[in-house]
């Protein structure tokens, strides 16, 4: 499969400015990325705060351009001012604040608003509004006001907002981060979905490390680098690796992890909570 | 015992077409220093109980008694109880205001009328237990910092006013694992040194499972169950027929029941299951913890 966004050799530093004097501190965010994101694939970015995965994110789609390096979406590079539409178009965002990303009053308008932007013609839009909020699992609620949602319903509007534009990526940055587990859960699950239902590629940005486990592909980073990089059972099964970057593995992989290491002989590979109550049962029956 | 509450009810608006009832006949006793989670669905009156903890609500009916302050009652001392009452709101961070951070943390105190002197001391020992340094940050502005430093200056500034009841409203809340496992650890010490009582309201069970030692369930505005967290988990299906989860060991110790495994109840943490394991497979060497 093609690649859809190359990073190469990508370096941004954010400018700080002092309230005296003009000398400006450079801090740097990320050092030195180069990545290759095939079309289609469900990529995960994991890090701790400050490990530079947000300011990552925001260069997929031109927010911020790299200081040196270069990024290309679809063939376009994001520092051509040019083609700045047509990349925003091909990758679509969605934020970490439910609230911030609601414009309108009533839902179906909410998500209309990206496409009357566009200029995209009046009998277009009511079907693609319709198929996007029915993609999210929101088609119930087209006519309700957005603060009578709860977290993870409003994050489903952002992401109809941005399907509605018919993006071939979404980028999720810490999307889930505000929301309960149930929201959580609604989230990951409605762009683990439109990964495999519509195609569309995912890069899901994220601090809980177990969301990685849904993903195909997770990339580790730490100090504005990247890491680790391969499928989620090789990269989040490296439990020292892992702490060594402030991060702790998903629990089934870190219970698993510790009983290998006590000289457990769990068979198999448990990943899941089914798995590993099926890999305990015979060690935990005999006795 | 700390907070007396006795059929506590209260309506919102009442006598108006927007009459809700929040709180139904609710009765619960939190004996000094215990560290109780708070969990229930959105709408299930827990915001609203904990309010009536420090006086910003009033009962409908019923009574609520806090370190010996009947809140309802005529002419109740609020400013004595809000000092006695800390209560730290949802993402606290977006309340701090002032010009630097030991300003910041000073507020509360210096409201209080005490010597400057006396604020000084409140605001190093509030930022030194949240593990701000004073020296270092103290002059900063708190816009200046990251999302979890600031989350911690707010609690510091709660913090100061040597609070002997101190009730968070998801305190971990959109902070990164790391920041998570530091805000748990500082109620764990605040309580250990102190002796202060804590309630803290979560979605999130493990961790409630980690740090309370008594668990407080709310749904429809009543109080349905408040007991160990061994005893509230124990019973999976009647919190999920409230729309509430269970930490992930208590559903791994259900799945090995359903094959046939007897597993104690009250495992509810990584490290409480990985004891279990080893103990029963013979290789028990490592402490239980």
């Amino acid at each position: 499969m093609a690649a859809i966004i190359e990073l190469a050799d990508v370096h941004h530093a954010y400018a700080q400015y002092r309230q005296e004097g003009e000398d400006v501190v450079r801090t740097p965010a990320i050092q030195g990325v180069t990545l290759s994101i095939e079309e289609g694939s469900f990529m995960a970015v994991v890090g701790h705060n400050g490990s530079g995965k947000s300011t990552l994110a925001k260069h997929m789609n031109a927010l911020l351009l790299p200081d040196r390096g270069t990024v290309t979406v679809a063939g376009m590079s994001t520092a051509d001012e040019s083609r700045l539409w047509d990349i925003r178009q091909t990758v679509g965002m969605v934020f970490q604040n439910p609230d911030n990303q609601i414009v309108s009053s009533i839902v179906e308008e909410d998500v209309a608003f990206g496409l009357e932007n566009l200029g995209v013609p009046r009998e277009q839009i009511r079907p693609r509004v319709e198929a996007a909020l029915d993609a999210v699992g929101m088609s119930g609620h087209a006519l309700k006001a957005p603060h009578m949602l709860s977290g993870g319903q409003k994050q489903r509007v952002a992401i109809a907002g941005v399907i509605a534009m018919r993006p071939r990526v979404i980028v999720f940055d810490e999307s889930t981060a505000m929301l309960d587990p149930a929201g959580r859960a609604e989230v990951l699950d409605t762009a683990v979905r439109l990964n495999h239902d519509e195609g569309i590629t995912v890069i899901w940005i994220t601090h809980f490390i177990e969301e990685c486990m849904a993903a195909g592909r997770v990339v580790v980073m730490s100090g504005g680098t990247v890491d680790m990089d391969g499928p989620p059972l090789l990269v989040l099964r490296e439990r020292a690796t892992l702490r060594g970057l402030g991060l702790t593995a998903p629990p089934m992989l870190e219970l698993s992890g510790r009983l290998r290491e006590a000289g457990v002989p769990l068979a198999g590979d448990p990943s899941t909570l089914e798995q590993m109550a099926e890999a305990l049962c015979p060690l935990l029956s005999k006795n | 015992m700390s907070i007396v509450i006795e059929k506590l009810t209260h309506i919102y608006m009442p006598g108006t077409p927007f009459e809700t009832t929040a709180l139904r006949s609710v009765s619960l006793t939190v004996e000094d220093g215990s560290f109780v989670g708070v969990i229930g669905h959105t709408g299930s009156g827990k915001s609203t109980l904990v309010q009536h903890m420090n006086g910003l609500l009033r009962p409908t009916s019923g009574r609520v008694v806090v370190e010996g302050i009947d809140v309802g009652a005529k002419g109740a001392d609020l400013r004595a109880l809000r000092q006695q009452v800390g209560l730290v709101f949802q993402y606290p961070e977006y309340q701090l205001f002032e010009e630097t951070v030991s300003r910041d943390v000073a507020f509360g105190p210096r409201n209080l009328g005490l010597s400057e002197a006396e604020v000084a001391r409140r605001v190093e020992e509030a930022l030194s237990r949240v593990g701000i340094d004073p020296g270092e940050l103290g002059a900063r502005s708190p816009f200046e910092l990251s999302g979890g430093q600031r989350r911690r200056v707010a609690l510091a500034g709660v913090l100061a006013m040597e609070p002997r009841v101190l009730i968070l409203d998801e305190p971990t809340a959109g902070l990164d694992p790391e920041g998570r496992s530091d805000m748990l650890r500082m109620m764990r010490e605040l309580r250990a040194r102190e002796g202060t009582t804590i309630l803290m309201i979560s979605h999130n069970m493990d961790e409630v499972a980690q740090v309370a030692d008594r668990v407080l369930v709310m749904a429809h505005g009543e109080a349905i169950l408040y007991d160990t967290p061994a005893n509230v988990f124990a019973d999976a299906r009647r919190l999920s027929g409230l729309g509430l989860d269970v930490p992930l060991m208590a559903r791994l110790s259900d799945a090995l029941r359903r094959r046939g495994v007897t597993v104690p109840r009250g495992l509810l943490t990584l490290d409480a299951m990985e004891a279990f394991i080893l103990e029963r497979t013979g290789r028990g060497g490592r402490d239980a913890g």
